[in-house]
């Protein structure tokens, strides 16, 4: 019994322990929410998810667009921020540097109201699907900056010195050493941020941007079903986050011994 | 090969002493020992020579022709010489076989058979032929050295260079490492190397050069030089590796 329910340290666990803990951490997960479910004498009822499929999926697909759009963009503004937290000009190295520090020392729903605000009043963008993406990245290219700026600290300036010494050209000591490397370095924590960029767009349903979680609000207005709603919501994301989380802990598995 | 320096001095960057301050230094060899204490300055020595960073003053003539200061020319320089680091500087995300074919590809125009046929060979001849797949942190220290050996005799450079090859490794693999560095120099490679092995600079090198505290106080045979130094510095430091070693 001892076997099963402890880890030796150091030690992997067996394939029965496994097994055997994640059933019992289900039955216990589940239990707890039947348990729930009966004190408010709760019916579980999916019904509402055939009736409304069509604008599930359009929920769905705008999530996975903002997603890919905010992971793009995000990332050349990360790209550049982080390039230009090291630019000899000192007013590009402390724009960089404010820009980073403000908008991961403030939440993001803050900056989606105020930006909103400001794109739509200022600039003249109404569109909601732009601006959300817009406000979005931003926020995340602060994160994907620190991401790519400790790459860039990581690389070991004896690799630089060895692809001088083998007769590589500035061109090919980027292109055949520093790139290789901090794609090693920084690919599995990107994958990890995309997987941040999906969760943290169900709030731009804040400014009604239709995506995934907007849609389940709009749906659970009408017909009540706030559980059923939210539970679905949350498998959903999982749909899409899971996924992307076990590519970037395979990722970091197989650049190991790379790094 | 013919090696002069003539007047050489560096300073770093926003630092005020010199790391090496006028070293002058003429002679022929096929393998010189560059020996001193720690801090002395043979490291950077090493990459002046490679021509991985230009001196502050004077000049490096190699069989008469002086080390280029441009960034253009010294590329073209390190093409010519094979650099073997301490801890072997082999490119961590690159195979065995990928260090030693992707420069001749992309530095030395060779074909991919050809790089392959090359690196293949030399893997073999190094004892590596299980290898050649692997990356940097999969083998072992002597492995790690002997692909860095390999990978600078690759494109057939004019002579080696070799910063401490050994100083990272246990004694077993020490003496591989010598061992193999005494045939290629049978071989008739020209190579200069940094080393606190004293007995291979003795017996296997053919000239030996005393660097301490940046300045070049001595140079000469290896056996003259062990056997009758002529600087108290030589005599001491020399006297200090005897102490555990009688
Ligand atoms: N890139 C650099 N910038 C500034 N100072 C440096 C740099 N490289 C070396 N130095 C300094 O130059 C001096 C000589 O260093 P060097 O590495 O050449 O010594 P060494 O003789 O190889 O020593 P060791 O036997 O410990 O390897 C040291 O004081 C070191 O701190
Ligand atoms: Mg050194």
């Amino acid at each position: 019994m001892k076997h099963i329910l402890l880890i030796p340290e150091n030690e992997k666990p067996t394939l029965t322990a496994a097994i055997i803990n994640t059933l019992l951490v289900s039955v216990l997960l589940i239990a707890l929410f039947w348990i729930s479910l009966n004190q408010i004498q709760m019916t579980l009822d999916f019904s509402f998810i055939g009736t409304y499929r069509i604008r599930l999926i359009k929920g769905f697909g705008m999530t996975v667009a903002l997603g890919l759009i905010g992971f793009i963009i995000s990332f050349f503004i990360g790209l550049l921020s982080a390039l230009g937290q090291s630019c000899k000009i000192l007013a590009v190295r402390y724009f960089c540097n404010l820009y980073v520090m403000l908008i991961r020392g403030t939440p993001l729903i803050m900056q989606i109201y105020l930006f909103f605000y400001i794109l739509g009043t200022a600039w003249g963008i109404e569109n909601r699907f732009v601006a959300g993406i817009l406000i979005l990245s931003l926020f995340e290219g602060a994160y994907i900056a620190e991401i790519l700026r400790a790459g860039i600290q990581a690389l070991d300036p004896e690799q630089m010195e060895a692809a001088r010494a083998v007769g590589f050209t500035r061109k090919q000591t980027v292109r055949f050493v520093l790139l290789p490397q901090l794609i090693v370095l920084t690919v599995p924590s990107l994958t990890g941020q995309f997987a941040s960029i999906i969760k943290d767009s169900s709030l731009l349903s804040m400014i009604a941007v239709i995506e995934l979680t907007q849609t389940i609000r709009e749906i659970t207005a009408t017909n009540f079903k706030l559980f059923e709603g939210y539970l679905f919501l949350g498998f959903l994301y999982l749909c899409l986050t899971l996924p992307i989380t076990l590519l970037s802990k395979r990722l970091e598995r197989r650049f190991r011994h790379e790094a | 090969m013919k090696l002069e320096i003539n007047d050489l001095s560096l300073t770093f960057h926003g630092q005020s002493a010199p790391v090496l301050s006028h070293v002058n230094f003429a002679d022929s060899f096929g393998s010189l020992a560059i020996i001193g204490s720690s801090g002395g300055g043979k490291s950077t020595l090493l990459r002046l020579l490679g021509g991985l960073i230009s001196p502050t003053s004077g000049e490096i003539r190699i069989d008469g022709d002086r080390i280029p200061t441009d960034a253009a020319s010294l590329q073209q320089y390190r093409k010519k010489t094979g650099f073997v680091f301490q801890n072997g500087g082999l490119f961590r995300h690159m195979t065995a076989l990928e260090n030693i074919t992707i420069p001749l590809i992309q530095v030395h125009g060779y074909s991919q058979e050809a790089a392959q046929m090359r690196a293949l060979e030399l893997l073999k001849q190094l004892g590596l032929e299980q290898d050649g797949n692997k990356h940097p942190a999969q083998l072992s220290g002597g492995q790690r050295q002997r692909v860095a050996i390999a990978r600078a005799l690759a494109a057939r450079p004019s002579f080696l260079l070799l910063d401490e090859p050994t100083s990272a490794l246990d004694p077993e693999y020490t003496s591989e490492i010598l061992t193999v560095l005494n045939q290629l120099k049978q071989e008739g490679v020209q190579m200069i190397i940094v080393t606190h092995e004293m007995g291979f600079a003795w017996h296997a090198c053919d000239k030996v050069a005393f660097l301490q505290n940046g300045t070049l106080l001595e140079w000469g045979e290896s056996a003259s030089l062990f056997q009758s130094p002529q600087t108290p510095q030589l005599k001491q430091f020399l006297s200090k590796l005897l102490e555990w070693n009688r």
